[in-house]
């Protein structure tokens, strides 16, 4: 899978691993460990695996606390480079650019990893359930703004939510593992509970990476329960919501 | 000494005050790690292992991703989080999709202790109104472990329970005073 998909599995949590391809597989209604080498010399085939083997994120703003808190360490920011090495479903970015939209920063340069053509697809058609879109209400209503959630957001006919067009505006998206030669450096770097399905060395070499691709007093946003375990030198702004400054 | 390595309780609604209650009553060398998933809500991430650190004579923690049981600790599931068992005796994390619309999942967390554990472990489900835990708790007795439902008309809520019931034969049924004195005899 490694070889035929780019994405470092190898390094990937072994019980996480085993649960996830398992899940894959039920859901591809492939049987044995033949129907997936099968499955791996299809090209459709392995783009729907990668969709699947991404633990998506929960909801829009999860976590208020956190987008709080990075509201706060923004302020005052006129431009910003961006970087999302590996976007799930659109909760993530959406959440940033209504929270750039939200505090007026206007020049935001955004660039967002995705494994699959699936996943792309995906967050530039998000539609949200009635049921999600009350999660991801109560969760904006958090954030204590005077914005209005449909300043960002428009209700369909059928009750469903999707997010204003104009948003993604400007965002680059990149198909592929996000570990690559390239020399980019960012003013932020968003990575929030994906280290959760990693072993510990990959843990290590992406933190590492990550921070590398910060600017100097760039910062380094992870998941609440994420801890910082590699040797890297990054210092705790908000300790309690993972985020790190260069 | 005991056999087991740890115990691991799961509950919902009504477990909260039960665990509480039995945290202030267990003897203050107790000596396993107790791993505990409750269904709670998930925005709000502080207080509840406040208030069972205060109960208790343990430490409790809302551990992080690959943190190390340890002997003599409370680990509480973080809100929005599933907590799983590892092999090598860590716990991770993880926001997987929701199971029984639940997450954390008790099934999650006491199959993975099952696999991690087999029969040194305890497997304690409690009051609820879903039937989260009854899955997980199959998969500890299939391994040998040791198993206590609460008894279903001492329960707050006894759906939990009862399909816990429908799934295992547990080793025992008991009242929430039963499974206190159950752990305080353990060593």
């Amino acid at each position: 899978m490694t070889e035929k998909i780019g994405v470092e599995y190898t390094g990937f949590g072994i019980s996480f691993f085993r649960r996830r391809l398992a899940l894959v597989m039920d859901r591809m209604h492939m049987h044995s460990i033949q129907d997936l080498y099968k499955a791996l010399e299809d090209e459709d085939k392995v783009d729907e695996i990668t969709f699947n083997m991404v633990v998506p994120a929960t909801e829009m703003f999860r976590d208020p606390a956190f987008w709080r808190a990075l509201r706060k360490r923004l302020t005052g920011k006129t431009s910003l480079s961006v970087w999302f090495p590996n976007l799930t479903n659109g909760y993530e970015i959406f959440s940033f650019v209504v929270l750039t939209r939200m505090m007026g920063i206007e020049n935001v340069k955004i660039v967002g990893n995705v494994s699959s053509k699936r996943t792309l697809d995906e967050i530039k058609s998000l539609v949200i359930s009635a049921k999600n879109d009350e999660v991801n209400r109560s969760n904006f209503e958090r954030l204590e703004s005077n914005c209005s959630y449909e300043d960002y957001f428009e209700i369909m006919e059928d009750g469903r939510t999707k997010p204003k067009s104009v948003l993604l505006d400007g965002v680059e998206f990149r198909k592929g593992w996000f570990i690559t030669n390239s020399k980019d450096t960012y003013d932020l770097v968003i990575f929030r509970n994906a280290l959760l399905d990693f072993s510990y060395s990959l843990h290590e070499k992406v933190v590492t990476y990550l921070a590398d691709s910060l600017n100097p007093g760039g910062m380094l946003a992870l998941g609440i329960k994420e801890p910082l375990i590699a040797a890297v030198d990054l210092k705790a702004v908000e300790p309690d919501e993972s985020i790190y400054l260069k | 000494m005991s056999n087991y390595k740890a115990v691991v309780i799961g509950g919902s609604a009504g477990s909260f005050a039960l665990v509480l209650k039995m945290l202030s009553k267990l003897r203050p060398d107790f000596g396993l790690p107790i791993i505990i998933c409750m269904h709670r809500l998930k925005h709000i991430r502080s207080g509840l292992a406040e208030n069972l650190a205060m109960k208790s004579s343990m430490k409790v923690v809302e551990p992080m991703d690959k943190e190390r049981i340890e002997a003599g600790k409370i680990y509480l599931a973080p809100a929005n989080y599933h907590m799983f068992i590892e092999f090598d005796g860590t716990i991770s994390l993880s926001t997987e999709e929701m199971s029984l619309q639940c997450r954390p999942a008790i099934d999650y967390t006491l199959s993975s202790a099952a696999i991690a554990y087999r029969e040194k472990m305890v497997g304690i489900i409690l009051t609820g109104a879903n039937e989260d835990g009854a899955k997980g708790l199959k998969d500890v007795a299939d391994k040998k472990g040791f198993t206590i439902v609460q008894d279903p008309a001492t329960a707050e809520v006894p759906t939990m329970p009862r399909a816990a019931l429908k799934l295992v034969k547990p080793d025992m049924v008991l009242s929430p005073e039963g499974i206190l004195d159950f752990l305080n005899n353990l060593q």
